[in-house]
């Protein structure tokens, strides 16, 4: 009889540690979406460019303290990162888990302007952040997140988790 | 459950990036202004408008499980949009889904929720409509499957999934509330894309706002009843005012696909006190 429990715990640990590697497999494919070459690269791009738009816009609502000169280091970084947007995107680039659409390369000159859009407004951010004026920066910042949306709207297709 | 909005900065008024803003619509005295603002409401641009040259004169294909639809023509041209329509024309179309000739219009056209809309609203948006430059451009037929290339069993399709009621506000609720109703349910056609649909296309009532996992050119459209497993239920209200007003979300992502064109024609350029009010009615949709 106590052979057969312990058969029976052997499994049940067996059963278990399987389950455990498949939630820590699962793990690291959520924490890295899976993705690999330019397009875990070009994500994690977007996600620094969104880190860095999060910040300004919970000051923007009130969630954070107003710090102009903060919102200035912020704009910095993604005007930074624009012009890095077109390489990053290789013709064809469309392997899993990429978001984007096909039509970035049929109209590669509307994409590749966009970037340079977000690079200017960026900028622009940059520039209005050392006048400290609050209304003008929101407004600033407001420019600039129309340019994340356009691009957001015709050339990348959200995959819901 | 009625959560107060809080004040947000007097600033965010001043981000919208909306050529015009308006304090409140309900303030707007010039028909042709307010016939704008309903305009905006319903974001009519993104599906009417597919070139920017040419301005409301349709051609947009859209690819539904019937078929592919094309937008009309609804400048003031009088051969080939609608400026010969009379109001009742125009009233009819809006909220019977009927043409002037009595032929009835697919649902791709979303009269469903148009049919919600007041008809002072209709009226000031026929006027706006107007006054737009006519441009001559030719409807071009839908290409659509067999059985739905038959118009007139949308008779029977009606019968089935189109309810025609005005919208009826609910007295026990706020008046921002009921704003925020009728905005969603009527002109913002929101329910439209936010809800599953039947087989034959007809919204799902008992599942309305609740999302729709095969929307619109095969995105998954998340629903907006706040229900616990609903990432937005989650926001603030400041959260939620943003990202329907410049499209950001509390992770500093800006939302794109087919609400990125709502936010750019439709919610980005309305008033701050009515995209309070629809905050508000989704806090507390009534099931």
């Amino acid at each position: 009889m106590k052979k057969e429990v312990n058969t029976d715990l052997i499994f049940r640990g067996a059963r278990l540690a399987f389950l455990f590697t498949g939630a820590l497999l699962t793990g690291v494919v959520v924490a890295h979406g899976g993705a690999t070459g330019v397009v875990k690269e070009r994500m994690e791009m977007m996600k620094d460019v969104g880190d860095n738009m999060k910040q300004v816009g919970a000051m923007i609502k009130g969630q954070a303290a107003f710090d102009s000169m903060v919102i200035a280091k912020h704009a910095q970084a993604i005007s930074d990162a624009a012009p890095q947007i077109p390489e990053l995107f290789p013709s064809d680039s469309l392997h899993k888990p990429t978001e984007a659409l096909p039509a970035i390369w049929e109209e590669w000159d509307q994409f590749s302007a966009l970037s340079v859009k977000l690079g200017d407004e960026a900028k622009k951010l940059q520039e209005t952040a050392q006048g400290r004026d609050k209304r003008a920066i929101s407004r600033q910042f407001a420019k600039l997140g129309k340019v994340c949306s356009s691009c957001h709207t015709d050339y990348r297709k959200k995959e819901e988790k | 459950m009625n959560s107060p909005i809080l004040m947000l900065p007097a600033l965010l008024i001043a981000i919208a990036t909306a050529p015009t803003t308006w304090a409140t619509e309900r303030e707007i005295n010039d028909p042709v202004k307010k016939g704008e603002y309903i305009f905006n409401m319903g974001g009519c641009a993104s599906c009417h408008t597919a070139t920017d040259d040419q301005p409301l004169a349709g051609g947009l294909p859209m690819e539904t499980p019937f078929g592919v639809f094309y937008t009309p023509n609804i400048t003031s041209d009088e051969s080939t949009g609608i400026g010969a329509w009379s109001n009742a024309d125009f009233i009819r179309a809006m909220t019977k889904g009927e043409a002037p000739d009595g032929s009835h219009y697919y649902p791709a056209f979303p009269y469903t929720s148009y049919s919600k809309m007041s008809r002072q609203d209709l009226l000031a948006l026929k006027q706006f409509l107007d006054k737009q430059t006519p441009i001559v451009s030719k409807n071009k037929s839908h290409e659509l499957a067999f059985p739905f290339n038959i118009r007139p069993l949308m008779t029977l399709w009606k019968l089935v999934n189109f309810d025609d009621a005005p919208f009826q506000a609910n007295k026990d609720k706020s008046q921002a509330w009921n704003r925020g109703a009728y905005i969603v349910n009527g002109p913002g056609h929101c329910g439209e894309c936010h809800s599953p649909r039947n087989l034959l296309g007809g919204i799902k009532t008992d599942g309305l706002l609740t999302g729709n996992p095969e929307g619109p050119e095969g995105e998954s459209v998340p629903g907006l009843t706040m229900t616990k497993d609903n990432r937005v239920s989650q926001w603030s209200d400041e959260d939620l005012l943003f990202s329907i007003q410049i499209g950001m979300t509390p992770d500093g992502d800006f939302l794109g696909g087919s609400m990125g064109h709502v936010i750019e024609n439709s919610t980005g350029r309305l008033s701050e006190t009515d995209l309070k009010a629809i905050i508000e009615y989704l806090r507390d949709i009534e099931s």
